[in-house]
């Protein structure tokens, strides 16, 4: 006959230990966080080098960059200089007279009849004008005189086709006879015309390309409102 | 394991995370910046470099053409006052146009300050007194307005050099022009 045994102890109730778990997962927490911030840390590392390393190679082609640039910088200076000059020669040369070219024409225009005694050209008045109207400080409606002849013509027919002549001459405004005189000549045993013509350059024709300076923009608008009021 | 050595635990592994996070994350994190910022300037000066070289590489390349270019105009408007250049070129000149000179004389004009620093150059006037016949004195003058160096013939006073002949006497004023090398 069999005999069994019965258990008659009551069940050990296993007890949870809530606050254990809660450290295990904290330290668990603890330990990912460690690794992940030591991870970064490499991944930081990694990154700066190459950051340091990119400067670095940066640095030194910069330097060299650099290096040859003021080394070829002489050739862009010359080519300012050049520029400059260009720019000064420019400026000298606008406007000039070719006073060969006016006397040739004279010379060209001259009656059979009548003859030069002095011949005087004044060029600096209107270079001085001109220097003056690019001041804005130009009086406004002013002559100025190209050159004037003295001589002499058999008779005033001439001088008038002298003056003719000279009216056919470029850039000039104005030929204006100052006198005509009746001279009797002992050489040539009859009375002849003496004159003097001045003309006068046109200066529209060397104005209309030269910009005003220090004009102030008040001027311009009193100037376009005065234009209107007249129109 | 005990509790006690769990808690050590886990403020062994934060204090040792915040160590790391404040000595060794964030210099490197300020340094990566700094080097960022620095990388895109370098980067920046890199271009603007290339740029500066390639435009003066390429002038380079147009040197000689330049250079022909300056040699013209330094005959033009010269850079040293010199008047010796000056004097035998106007005394070439005459002997080219048979021409006689019977006066040279050059002054240098004063340039106000500020007409200098928008136009660098010296003035010079030269006066001259000539004799020769209609066809001569047209001909030096027209030879001393086309010459290479600038020459501004500003007045002329022309009349008979005498009652026997037929030539005749002329007052030049010209001006002419040098390189300020002050200016």
């Amino acid at each position: 006959m069999n005999t069994g045994t019965i258990n008659l102890l009551p069940k050990e109730e296993k007890k949870r230990d809530i606050k254990s778990i809660v450290y295990n997962i904290f330290m668990v927490l603890m330990i990912i966080l460690l690794a992940a911030v030591i991870l970064f840390s490499i991944f930081l590392f990694d990154i700066d080098r190459t950051l340091s390393q990119k400067l670095s190679e940066y640095e030194d082609v910069n330097i060299k960059t650099l290096d040859q640039a003021n080394k070829l910088k002489v050739y862009d200076d010359f080519s300012n200089d050049l520029q400059e000059k260009k720019e000064i020669i420019d400026v000298l040369t606008e406007d000039e007279i070719l006073w060969s070219k006016i006397i040739y024409d004279i010379g060209k225009y001259m009656p059979e009849g009548a003859y030069i005694k002095t011949f005087t050209a004044q060029g600096t008045e209107l270079y001085k004008f001109l220097d003056e109207y690019k001041k804005g400080e130009a009086e406004e409606g002013k002559q100025v005189v190209s050159f004037s002849i003295t001589g002499e013509a058999l008779e005033y027919k001439e001088v008038l086709k002298l003056v003719i002549e000279l009216n056919k001459i470029e850039n000039f405004e104005q030929v204006w006879i100052q006198n005509i005189t009746n001279i009797n000549s002992s050489e040539m045993d009859k009375n002849i015309i003496g004159f003097t013509i001045d003309t006068f350059w046109d200066l529209d024709y060397f104005t209309e390309d030269i910009k005003q300076q220090d004009k102030a923009p008040e001027e311009d608008i009193l100037d376009m409102e005065l234009e209107d009021f007249e129109s | 394991m005990r509790n006690i050595y769990k808690i050590i635990i886990i403020v062994l592994v934060f204090m040792i995370s915040v160590f790391l996070l404040l000595l060794v994350i964030r210099p490197i994190l300020l340094r990566s910046g700094e080097h960022l910022i620095r990388v895109a300037e370098e980067k920046e000066r890199n271009i603007s470099l290339n740029a500066e070289l390639d435009h003066y590489l390429l002038v380079r390349g147009q040197y000689y053409l330049l250079n022909a270019e300056y040699q013209k105009l330094a005959m033009e408007l010269p850079d040293n006052d010199d008047t010796l250049i000056l004097t035998n070129e106007l005394y070439e000149i005459a002997r080219y146009t048979e021409i006689e000179i019977m006066m040279l004389d050059f002054k240098e004009n004063i340039i106000p300050e500020d007409e200098l620093k928008v136009l660098p150059v010296k003035e010079i006037s030269i006066n001259m007194v000539l004799e020769g016949s209609y066809y001569q004195i047209l001909n030096y003058i027209n030879t001393i307005e086309i010459m290479p160096r600038i020459m501004k013939v500003e007045d002329i006073i022309m009349q008979s050099a005498s009652s026997e002949s037929d030539d005749l006497l002329i007052y030049i004023t010209a001006k002419t022009y040098f390189k300020n090398p002050y200016y």
